[in-house]
């Protein structure tokens, strides 16, 4: 470790605080909890940057654009995934960067040594097989591990090896290496920052990032570049868990000059500086308005926070308030100065702009006002929303946003007063236009004007009743006001969480925040404590199926033996028990009920009678006479010679512990409706014969612990359907591992079997991690139906204190019998009163 | 019936030195001999098509004022006076899953359910779609023969605020999960008709694709229920792509490339766009490279400048500001029904079988809300348009007195284009029925 921390040291030129003055000490709050971890996808830099790291080759074609949310492209990079036309794009991306690389054999063989091209040109210099493969081995060790940030395993070092082994033969070494370069680059590895943590020993609740997760997330976030050598050491050496030691590598990263492009990026977003792109101005009123302007626009600004906020190191609130500029001639031209001598187009802008800081210059001016007036109100809001971190609502509908035309007798602010008058309009309008007031000296394009309409202009205002006259002081205002270093600070957070802040994690980001600000509010300090902090370094388990200790083993059985299950990543893993099956005539109990073959029935060839089987044999072909009404009893009711005949929906009575033994956790009485049972009433119904192959939920008919009502049913009633959550998800955003089963996913379930032709559903009957398995009713009948109606069979499924659950399958149940159906399952949708439910068995 | 040759099999038999010939007809030859049928054998295709606007209409002018066969156009329909026989306007829906006027009018109409919110922490919300929406309901029935699931195209720039992909994206898989409008139609020529092919690189392509959907599965099992769901969206990404590479291909002869139509002194060049996408989207139906397309002619809540009627302000703005009766948001409804109009008349002039492109269509044409200044999610401004291969009948205004469900509209859309689906929506926007009278 002691390495590390003199790497750290050894470029100290005296910009960087002594030793002492860094931050080993992590801020903590009580009740933090971390956030839920989430695949980050790589922002439109970040890719570049990652692709030219490991090639050297700059990639311009186009990308998927990055998601904005909440202001951050990082938040959306949590949220966002990899459409059709995003892999598109990534495909043909990677395949330039692998083919910038290794045009032609000689580049494969400058990069490789492995003398594979060769092969082709000189077999001379050609390795023997047995080398070359080794040879190429190597180079995939180190292609996968710069480009997926972390180690390979075995096992995808041979995937890549074998793919260019497949590939090379067919296409020769050239493109098979380019090919292994693009697989590379394809991938999820690359695409998303993985993070999955490992059990934290200190706090079994919450699990801690990775040496390489660590690292890949330091680098990403603070430079938008991939880990460079140093990093990638300390990860491999295990250091960089000790945040001590993750904080002085922060330090030194945030010194470069790849630090600093990110820093004056994100930046950018938090002043929103690419809505500038989007803004039109009337061409006749504002005709200097090109986009070589607002390009000069957002230069200043972002080089007014360089040097601010990175080189000097000044505190965060000077922002608002430094007199610093850099323009080009157009934009001094604008400001109605001379152009700087200084070839940057550094200057001090002169007192007399009364401009203050960021919020005076022709980038916020120009993105928060119309196309040819000022808008004080836009101005004011975005004070509010984005240094402030307070939210305005849309003006209501109706209500008709039109200025009354005062003609030429008065300014816009005369105008606008009668906001301020208007009841339904000044309690939101005395939030913002106060604040706009200031800044009606700059017109649409941030130019300065004396008059406007040919009036004066009254430049006061008022920031949560500080007085303030003009740009300049609103500048001071804001950044004086209590609430401007917490926003500040949260603004940060989401941009290197990648997450909104949540509610257990507000505690730390004061603490955070108010620890920066003591120490004078500068950027490093901040951010290095972020870094530092939980927050940055843990992540809160994936849902479904937690636990806690990585390795546990616990046992778990079904009917048809016991297994065990261990504890993987924090999930559960699935159960070794074999499943049931269903039963076949092949002499062996395949269901595990302790019954071989039994029930087992089929039409003979010539569709005129019908086979039973007795262990492992299809008896004689047998006719049919009809009689009295068939039930799944193991009798022949009707006298047709067939036991348990056409039963296609058949209610049972189920004795409680044939469902436990069905599945252990289904609880009968206490959770009827829930997944356990669900999956209960399916293996019974499946494994008891009568040719049914499932139910929907259960009725429970008595309290007392022995028999419920299942509704089975055959294969022409009943699909069983294998999908996935994530399926599911897209067809309902609700429907997720936590919420199964729910109204949500009786949605997804809804619409999911009728995508496929198969009416509707229910379920899901079994789940395993992300295997789902659902239920499609095809022959059931979709009914409307009314809570107010539902709320006679029983209590509890009223649609005010009950919408679904075991109340409403009764409920359900009832319904549909009394429609004359044999049974029923819902609400496949509901709203309001209404309710759609499908009614299975017997016709109207 | 033969099974065509898949492309990667011609392909790998081209690499092996075998004598199988690449198959690339002109237009003419795509067709069979009597040129009622694909050269494959397979009838001609019916096509599934969103058209979008965003901030409504003006209600009152919008409406036509006749109901049933015949209709007569409004003032603000007036431009496709001449195509009534191929467009129905559906008039007096709402959507039933309504609490804020842009996002649910959006993903209302669009998936017939509500949307799904980002995150709480301010005021004005975030959203992304709950589902798939109509267009792609279509694509995974009738998308998947060619060799583009579905195309998406935009006119008028995104001018947003940041408020999720509901107000910057149409066309959507699920949430967080929406196929990009491309607005410059060089890049979009270029997509459909360029690049040249390189046998080789080819099969090395697909190799690599099966290469990453094993890394992908592999990680898939250790991560959370959530980025389960965001990785097998990637899957689905990757087998989409796979799907591309074994279509057969649709080659015909292309029109000249197009430029990329720039803003003018910031001033959009709406009508030349609007014209070349159209022609671009008409020949790629006409070639058969898709059967699915939507056109993103404004975004919800849009920002445009609509200066070709004398707006200076963006129609967004403009639908707040201006007193009624609106007369600037008047006149940018009629120019956009006008931009409709040069689309449709596209496809009806383009000639296919015995008929037209138009005939063998089923378009759901609306917007994200009623009345701008209102915001209202009822009276929803729905039109389909084009006769289904004879499905839909077309020139018919139907007007419910009960404020229908839009979703009836937009499943009659899709039957319309023989869609297989029985329900449309969920939760209060769920339905099962359709408009009868607009099938034949």
């Amino acid at each position: 470790m002691l390495v590390w921390l003199m790497m750290a040291c050894r470029d100290d030129d005296g910009a960087a605080p002594p030793l002492a003055e860094l931050r080993p000490v992590v801020s903590e709050a009580a009740g933090f909890a971390p956030a839920p971890v989430a695949l980050s996808r790589l922002t439109d830099r970040q890719w570049r940057n990652a692709a030219r790291a490991l090639t050297g080759v700059t990639y311009d074609g186009a990308l998927p654009l990055d998601y904005v949310v909440y202001g951050f492209s990082a938040v959306g990079a949590s949220e966002v995934t990899v459409a059709p036309l995003d892999l598109e794009q990534y495909e043909a991306a990677a395949w330039a960067v692998a083919e910038g690389w290794l045009p032609d054999a000689l580049a494969v063989d400058q990069v490789t040594g492995c003398g594979l091209a060769a092969t082709v040109g000189e077999p001379e210099r050609a390795l023997g097989p047995d080398d070359a493969a080794l040879c190429v081995e190597r180079f995939v060790v180190r292609l996968l591990r710069d480009a997926w940030r972390r180690p390979p395993t075995t096992k995808e070092v041979d995937g890549a090896t074998s793919l260019y082994a497949d590939l090379e033969p067919e296409v020769g070494p050239t493109i098979a290496l380019q090919g292994v370069v693009a697989s590379a680059l394809l991938s999820p590895n690359f695409l998303f920052r993985v993070e999955i943590g490992a059990s934290d020993p200190a706090d079994p609740s919450r699990r801690a990032l990775t040496d390489h997760e660590l690292a890949a997330r330091l680098a990403l976030v603070l430079t938008d570049t991939p880990p460079d050598a140093t990093l990638a050491d300390a990860a491999d050496a295990g250091a960089l868990v000790a945040p001590e030691v993750l904080t002085l590598h922060a330090e030194r990263l945030l010194a470069t000059d790849a630090a600093h492009e990110a820093m004056v990026t994100f930046f950018g977003e938090m002043a929103e500086l690419a809505r500038l792109d989007l803004t039109t101005k009337d061409n006749t009123l504002f005709p200097e308005w090109t986009p070589e302007l607002v390009a000069d626009m957002q230069h200043e600004v972002r080089e007014v926070f360089r040097e601010v906020a990175l080189v000097r190191q000044q505190d965060l609130r000077d922002l608002l308030t430094t007199d610093v500029t850099y323009l080009t001639p157009a934009l001094a031209a604008v400001y109605g100065v001379p152009t700087p001598s200084d070839p940057s187009g550094r200057a001090l802008l002169p007192a007399d702009q009364e401009r203050g800081g960021v919020l005076g210059r022709a980038a916020y001016l120009s993105a928060n006002a119309h196309n040819t007036l000022n808008s004080p109100t836009r101005r004011g809001k975005a004070v509010r929303s984005r240094w402030l971190c307070q939210d305005i609502p849309a003006p209501p509908p109706g209500v008709v946003t039109a200025l009354d035309d005062i003609g030429d007798s008065g300014t816009l602010r005369d105008q606008l007063e009668v906001h301020m008058t208007d009841p339904t309009c000044n309690t939101c309008h005395a939030l913002m236009d106060p604040i706009g007031f200031t800044m009606e000296h700059f017109d649409p394009i941030g130019a300065w004007r004396p008059r406007d309409n040919g009036f004066p202009i009254d430049a006061s205002g008022d920031l949560d009743g500080v007085f303030v006259y003009g740009a300049a002081e609103l500048g001071r205002a804001v950044a004086d006001h209590p609430s401007y270093p917490g926003c500040f600070t949260r603004n940060v957070w989401r941009h290197a969480t990648g997450h909104l802040e949540l509610e257990s994690e507000d505690a730390l980001i004061d603490a955070v925040g108010a620890e920066a600000l003591a120490a004078g509010f500068r950027l490093d300090p901040l951010v290095l404590a972020i870094v530092a902090s939980e927050g940055f370094r843990t992540v809160a388990h994936p849902e479904g199926g937690v636990c806690a200790v990585e390795g546990q083993e616990r046992p778990c059985a079904t009917a048809c033996g016991d297994g065990a299950e261990v504890c993987v990543d924090g999930r559960w893993s699935g159960c070794t028990a074999p499943l049931p099956e269903p039963e076949l005539c092949n002499g062996v109990d395949d269901d595990c009920d302790d019954a071989r073959d039994e029930n087992l029935i089929r039409s003979c060839d010539d569709g005129a009678g019908v086979q039973t089987c007795t262990l492992g044999a299809w008896s004689s072909c047998a006719g049919p006479t009809a009689a009295v009404e068939e039930t799944c009893d193991g009798e022949d009711d009707d006298g047709d010679g067939s036991i348990d005949e056409d039963l296609a929906v058949d209610v049972r009575q189920v004795s409680h512990a044939a469902l436990v033994a069905a599945h252990e956790s289904c609880d009968p009485i206490g959770d009827p409706s829930g997944l356990y049972c669900r999956s209960a009433a399916h293996r019974v119904c499946g494994g008891g014969g009568c040719g049914a192959v499932s139910g929907p939920p259960l009725v429970a008919v008595d309290a007392d612990g022995a028999l419920a009502a299942v509704t089975c049913l055959t294969g022409t009633e009943a699909v069983p359907v294998g999908t996935t959550l994530g399926e599911l998800a897209i067809q309902h955003g609700g429907c997720t591992a936590a919420n199964v089963p729910s109204p949500d996913c009786n949605a997804s379930i809804n619409r999911l079997c009728a995508a496929w032709g198969f009416g509707t559903g229910y379920g899901p009957v079994e789940l395993s991690g992300d295997a789902a398995t659902i239920v499609c009713t095809p022959a059931a009948t979709v009914r409307d139906a009314y809570y107010s109606v539902l709320a006679a069979y029983g209590t509890g499924c009223d649609g005010a204190v009950g919408r679904s659950g075991p109340a409403c399958d009764a409920a359900i149940h009832s319904w549909c019998r009394d429609q004359g159906y044999a049974s029923g399952h819902g609400p496949l949708e509901n709203s309001g009163d209404l309710l759609y439910v499908a009614c299975v068995g017997g016709a109207p | 019936m033969r099974r065509p040759l898949s492309r990667r099999t011609v392909l790998r038999g081209l690499l092996a030195g075998s004598a199988v010939s690449l198959p690339l007809p002109a237009l003419e030859a795509m067709l069979g001999t009597n040129g009622d049928a694909l050269a494959s054998g397979s009838p001609l295709p019916t096509r599934f098509g969103l058209w979008f606007w965003g901030n409504g209409v003006k209600p009152t002018q919008w409406i036509p004022p006749t109901t049933g066969d015949g209709w007569v156009t409004s003032e603000e329909l007036s431009p496709l006076a001449d195509l009534t026989p191929y467009i129905s306007p559906v008039t007096g829906c709402e959507i039933k899953t309504a609490t804020h006027p842009h996002h649910s009018g959006m993903t209302g109409v669009l998936t017939g359910m509500p949307y799904y919110q980002l995150g709480t922490v301010r005021d004005t919300i975030v959203t992304t779609f709950a589902g798939p929406s109509v267009d792609q309901i279509a694509a995974s029935h009738i998308g998947k023969e060619t060799a583009f699931r579905s195309l998406e195209a935009g006119i008028t720039w995104f001018r947003g605020t940041d408020e999720g992909s509901t107000f910057q994206h149409l066309s959507h898989n699920g949430p967080n999960n929406w196929n990009a409008s491309e607005y410059d139609a060089s890049v979009f020529f270029d997509r459909l008709f360029g690049g040249g092919q390189d046998l080789r690189r080819d099969v090395a392509r697909a190799s690599v694709l099966d290469a990453v959907r094993g890394q992908a599965s592999a990680l898939r099992s250790r991560l959370g229920a959530a980025d389960q769901i965001r990785l097998e969206q990637y899957l689905d990404s990757v087998r989409q792509l796979e799907g591309r590479l074994e279509a057969d291909i649709g080659a015909c002869t292309p029109m000249d490339r197009p430029g990329s139509y720039p803003d003018v002194y910031g001033l959009e060049q709406i009508e030349e766009k609007n014209a070349i996408f159209s022609q671009m989207l008409a020949l790629a139906l006409a070639c058969d490279l898709t059967r699915v397309f939507s056109v993103q002619f404004s975004t919800a809540g849009s920002g445009v400048i609509v200066w070709q009627v004398g707006a200076t302000d963006s129609w967004h703005q403009t639908s707040h500001d201006e007193a009624d009766p609106q007369p600037t948001v008047h006149a940018a409804v009629q120019f956009t029904m006008a931009q409709l109009g040069v689309f449709l008349r596209t496809l009806r002039d383009t000639p296919e079988g015995d008929g037209n492109l138009l005939d063998r269509c089923s378009i759901l044409c609306t917007s994200e809300l009623c009345d701008g200044l209102l915001h209202s999610n009822t009276e929803f401004p729905i039109m389909i348009a084009g006769r289904g291969d004879g499905r839909l009948r077309g020139g018919h205004h139907y007007r419910s007195g009960s404020y229908r469900n839009t979703s009836d509209a937009v499943l009659t859309s899709l039957w319309g284009a023989g869609v297989p689906v029985a329900s449309f929506g969920s939760e209060g926007g769920y339905t099962t029925s359709v408009i009868s009278e607009l099938l034949t």
